[in-house]
């Protein structure tokens, strides 16, 4: 892509007021295409099921046209899309989370007959056998790693590692200092480098 | 901010200040955290970029095509852009019922309005009664009175200030209001033929035909 392209493509704020002004479609589609591996990333690393990271992607955008056309809450043009869209994404997953909790804390802790927990199984579930190349064990291996941290300083690491948030939009969308959003990404990266250095040791220790 | 913090910042590009970064790359400890937070940051950064599939993100274009948006349409019409406005959806008049009680209300100002209309064109009968022959001759007023009345009207009827003797009466005083009572003056004397106008002041006890005044006591009276 060209510098020329580049200078040419319509920001985010444009796209909106095309779809709203003149339902581009178009317009509606490339905010989508342009933003969807920063939300779909996030959504998954929160929620590590692809299919539940879809339906949770597409109430996202559906939350964000309501919005948008004012039938529920507002947006306001102002500040970036993505982090006004982060939020609701954020919101999405949230809520998704607390409803999952509610049935799923007797459930959570019962071993099965194999002894293995409900989280125990999670991880499993989520790499299919014909997918075991290296590469994606490498991807799965880490996912599990960060699905391991604390959960404040995992949504950190997701929302400044998927979605390119500054950490003071981070800081905003999680209604905290800028510097505890910077505590728990200092803390998240320290862990998951005890992480790594252990599990590395474990699979040398196994060879 | 700590040091820490900053070196985090340093990483993922938010603060662009070399100079602070080699200061503080000075401090082996902080160079040792530098380095084992970057090593981390590579391995994140090896994540392939995740998406949804392609129906997923179909589905929402197609759904935020069904909500259309309810605002003004743009329209390209040669080289300028027309405002479309779309049309209002059609509504169900709503007719304002009014009260009793402000109905009611209504009915007594306009009969109000119109008894006070009706007693003010009656007081101004009352206050510029016709000269006509007819009805002075209807109110029992004699023939040369009328006579007098009517070389009186012709002779009033475009006088001039000085004719009227108001060279004195002030600007603002109106000469139309002057005659109107000269007319009822007239009109007055004319019902009253019996009164000579003019006379010397008689007391009303001398009245009945006395030439002295008779003093009464006040028991009497």
């Amino acid at each position: 892509m060209s510098t020329n392209d580049i200078q040419m493509q319509p920001t985010d704020e444009e796209l909106v007021t095309a779809y709203l002004e003149t339902n581009d479609q178009d317009a509606f589609r490339t905010l989508v295409e342009r933003h969807q591996e920063r939300i779909f990333g996030y959504l998954l690393g929160m929620v590590r099921d692809r299919d539940l990271a879809e339906d949770l992607f597409q109430e996202t955008f559906y939350r964000a046209i309501s919005a948008m056309q004012k039938r529920r809450g507002s947006y306001s043009q102002q500040g970036r899309w993505l982090g006004w869209i982060m939020r609701i994404a954020r919101n999405a997953a949230l809520d998704h989370m607390r409803t999952r909790k509610k049935w799923q804390d007797v459930e959570a802790n019962t071993t099965a007959e194999d002894g293995a927990t409900y989280w125990d199984r999670l991880p499993a579930d989520t790499i299919a056998a014909d997918e075991m190349i290296h590469r994606m064990e490498q991807q799965a291996w880490l996912d599990d790693m960060i699905d391991r941290l604390a959960p404040e300083q995992r949504e950190v690491l997701l929302l400044r590692q998927k979605t390119d948030l500054t950490f003071r939009e981070i800081a905003e969308l999680q209604d905290v200092s800028i510097n505890t959003a910077l505590g728990r990404m200092r803390y998240a990266l320290a862990n998951l480098r005890k992480m790594i250095r252990m599990s590395k040791k474990k699979n040398l220790a196994d060879v | 901010m700590d040091s820490t913090s900053k070196i985090i910042l340093h990483l993922y590009g938010e603060h662009n200040d070399p100079e602070e970064l080699v200061e503080l790359l000075q401090n082996e400890q902080a160079r040792l955290e530098y380095e084992r937070l970057g090593a981390v940051k590579d391995i994140l950064d090896t994540q392939e970029p995740v998406r949804p599939r392609a129906e997923v993100v179909d589905a929402i274009v197609a759904e935020a095509a069904r909500r259309q948006p309810a605002r003004p349409v743009r329209e390209k019409v040669g080289d300028s852009t027309v405002l479309l406005r779309q049309d209002r959806p059609a509504r169900i008049p709503v007719r304002r019922r009014r009260s009793i009680p402000a109905l009611a209300g209504m009915a007594v100002t306009f009969c109000l309005l119109l008894g006070l209309g009706w007693w003010h064109l009656g007081n101004d009968v009352l206050l510029l009664p016709d000269h006509d022959e007819a009805t002075l001759a209807a109110d029992g007023v004699p023939a040369d009175q009328l006579e007098l009345q009517a070389f009186e009207d012709a002779e009033l009827s475009t006088p001039t200030a000085e004719e009227l003797g108001l060279t004195a009466i002030p600007s603002w005083d109106e000469s139309s209001e002057l005659l109107r009572l000269r007319r009822q003056m007239r009109y007055i004397q004319a019902r009253s033929p019996e009164e000579n106008w003019g006379e010397a002041v008689v007391p009303l006890e001398m009245r009945g035909g006395g030439s002295m005044p008779v003093l009464t006591s006040v028991q009497q009276r």
